[in-house]
């Protein structure tokens, strides 16, 4: 009896294309990911100051002297020394570990209940080594990817030896990093975490995060050596405080425009603040099936505030691991007056948009502190007629549908028009068809298809709209040029073999508008 | 998961990579382009999989969304003359064949779980079935097989 294996050899293995394909893509991401600047997602301010920061003290830089505060302000956050004393901790419960490589230290840190924000050392065990990132190649990467305030174009390599380093130690593993080369050749980094579990308001203060500072090293261009990691677990108290936090009163599916219930909150922490999008009730149904077809729906939400304009990182698309309670967590410079979340919901891969607006009404522990509205001048109608808007996202809303009267059969061609639907929208009209068609002819190594190509067709024949397949189902989609459901169409198909093509068609086939 | 993890476990994936985006995708352009899409969604979302145990399926699942993407918006393109004749068909095994001459409904898990070797239930996961559901497609995924393996049903 065969086994797995076997089928498996049997199938065939891929081809070097597109084994290249995934080598490439992953080392692709690997080495974006690193870039400090596009790091850290929601906040790539952060980075930005962190880069600035870098270049001003790059001069004075010693391991020591780069830390928290100097994150806070230079990033513009508004908060006076006084107001985070307390804040930042310097005394982190298991803060360091290391091997004979190198030696990793945490030396400042914030949790408020929503983020941990991280500063790290990496310090080399021996002197004259400099500490590379390992997603930089040091004989091609020029120097100035490391540390900006240098402004020369030789290479990490080169400039290493002018600068009297010996050896280069690379690390990797640390995600959502900045990071700063110090004189000495040892880095500080700075991670962002989003505490994946934000606890009920009563609770949050009391809440610590676990976390990890994992890190691996190997040296550069000594192969023999073997990688080693350091590990650093650790333990952070909330030490940012909360000092309110509001959650929408109530839940909205966006008046069934999906299938999860979603919520918003604003957290004003003691060191910034946060809009957190969070799911509630069921899960996501982001692939359905039907008749046999996987069906794809993304999410996209997006933070309005209150001059309708969208608010900086406050968009997240939201296609996969759709189990996730917390959807976005978004820093805000500061709280609007008012706060929205949108909802854009592709579905069927097709570029069919629906916005929804929700508006919340914020309460902390039952009180109704404040509430947000929207204002007299936008109106809004959840029924069966939406409102388009002029937003800088378009609302677009299904009006009317049609479907196909009955089957149609092209004579001869072997070929069935199953179904047809048809929907008008505010500026087209989309169909969706499926065509039955019969095998051509059978062999040991299975039955074959023609290639079929349906189109819709005006009175004069002119091709409106086409598309082509080959297998026993063809599903097609497209878009027409009208504004209103017509009563009938006219379709025909070319059928395609080794010998040519034949023409079935046109004939016409009546709508039934529902 | 570290970086060098994720990296690991897709590597150790490849042919089921290929495996999967062959079912869904007969261009070869096509699945490496929703393989690379694929890495992209899978790479930008690592850190929120709770459970690495699920690293595979997670990933399937979002393979075959991109399959679904792609295959629609080819669907909707205009085709050019030139590749309106049929293409001859390649080499290739006649047990490949044949999953792909399987209806769209009974390919993936025939492919998922006699192929892949995952169970009933990491099947039905990745498609959003129910196990029941999964198995009946199996019994009829199995069915068709040996129906297009060892009979020659319809001539020309």
């Amino acid at each position: 009896m065969k086994q797995a294996e076997d089928f498996r050899q049997d199938y065939g293995m891929a081809d070097e294309a597109f084994c290249r394909c995934i080598r490439e893509t992953l080392l692709d991401l690997e080495r974006k990911e690193a870039r400090p600047v596009r790091k850290i997602r929601w906040s790539a301010a952060i980075a930005l100051a962190l880069a600035m920061l870098a270049c001003t003290a790059a001069v004075a830089a010693v391991v020591s002297g780069w830390g928290m505060m100097d994150m806070v302000n230079v990033e513009g956050l508004n908060i006076e020394p006084e107001e985070t004393h307390g804040v930042v901790l310097t005394e982190v419960e298991q803060v360091s570990g290391e091997n004979d490589y190198a030696s990793l230290t945490i030396r400042e840190a914030v949790y408020d209940g929503v983020c941990a924000y991280i500063v790290m050392d990496l310090v080399p065990k021996e002197e004259n080594v400099l500490m590379v990132p390992e997603w930089l190649d040091p004989d091609r990467d020029a120097i100035g990817l490391m540390d900006c305030s240098n402004g020369s174009n030789v290479t990490i390599a080169e400039w290493a030896a002018e600068k009297g380093f010996e050896r280069i130690l690379q690390f990797n593993g640390l995600g959502g990093y900045a990071f700063h080369v110090n004189e000495n050749g040892s880095v500080t980094l700075m991670e962002v975490r989003r505490h994946e579990i934000i606890a009920p308001a009563e609770e949050l203060l009391q809440t610590t995060y676990r976390g990890r500072a994992a890190v691996s090293l190997n040296w550069y261009q000594e192969p023999e050596k073997p990688n080693k990691n350091i590990d650093v677990p650790f333990v952070l108290p909330n030490s940012g405080g909360t000092v309110k936090r509001y959650v929408s009163e109530n839940a909205t599916d966006f008046h069934g425009l999906m299938d999860a219930q979603v919520k918003l909150e604003i957290i004003k922490t003691g060191f910034t603040n946060y809009a957190v999008i969070r799911s509630v009730g069921k899960d996501f149904e982001y692939i359905t099936v039907k008749d046999g077809e996987y069906l794809h729906t993304d999410y996209t939400f997006v933070l309005i505030d209150s001059n309708n304009h969208a608010i900086p990182d406050g968009a997240v698309h939201y296609s996969v691991n759709a189990d996730e309670e917390i959807l976005s967590t978004v820093k805000l410079d500061e709280v609007p007056q008012k706060l929205q979340v949108r909802l854009v919901k592709s579905t069927f891969g097709e570029e069919q948009r629906y916005d929804g607006v929700y508006l919340t009404k914020l309460h902390s522990k039952g009180e109704v502190i404040e509430t947000f509205s929207m204002g007299d001048a936008i109106e809004y109608q959840f029924n069966s007629t939406m409102i388009a808007r002029d937003y800088a996202l378009k609302e677009y809303f299904v009006r009317r549908e049609a479907t196909l009267a009955e089957p149609v059969a092209f004579e001869g061609a072997g070929v069935v028009l199953e179904r047809m639907r048809l929907s008008t929208y505010a500026w087209q009209t989309t169909y969706e068809i499926s065509l039955s068609v019969q095998p051509h002819k059978s062999t040991k190594k299975g039955m074959v298809y023609k290639q079929v190509r349906f189109e819709i067709v005006d009175d004069e024949g002119n091709v409106i709209s086409n598309s082509q397949g080959m297998g026993s189902v063809n599903m097609y989609k497209g878009t027409l040029p009208f504004s209103s459901l017509p009563d009938s169409l006219r379709v025909r198909i070319k059928v395609y073999d080794k010998n040519g093509m034949i023409e079935y068609g046109p004939v016409s086939v009546q709508l039934t508008k529902e | 998961m570290t970086n060098e993890e994720f990296i690991r476990a897709i590597e150790g994936m490849t042919q089921t990579l290929y495996r999967v985006s062959c079912t869904q995708l007969r261009i070869p352009a096509d699945r490496e382009d929703a393989v690379q899409e694929t890495l992209r969604r899978a790479w930008e979302k690592r850190h929120s999989l709770r459970e690495e145990r699920y690293m595979q399926t997670w990933v399937i699942r979002i393979l075959l969304n991109e399959c679904d993407r792609i295959r629609r918006k080819s669907a909707r393109m205009q085709p050019s003359p030139e590749i309106s004749a049929v293409q001859p068909p390649q080499e290739q095994g006649a047990l490949k064949q044949a999953i792909l001459d399987l209806e769209e409904s009974v390919r993936l898990p025939i492919l998922l779980y006699y192929i892949e070797g995952y169970s009933v239930a990491e099947t039905a996961r990745m498609l959003h079935l129910p196990q029941g559901t999964v198995k009946s497609r199996l019994l009829r995924g199995r069915r068709q097989l040996r129906a297009i393996l060892e009979e020659e049903v319809f001539e020309p």
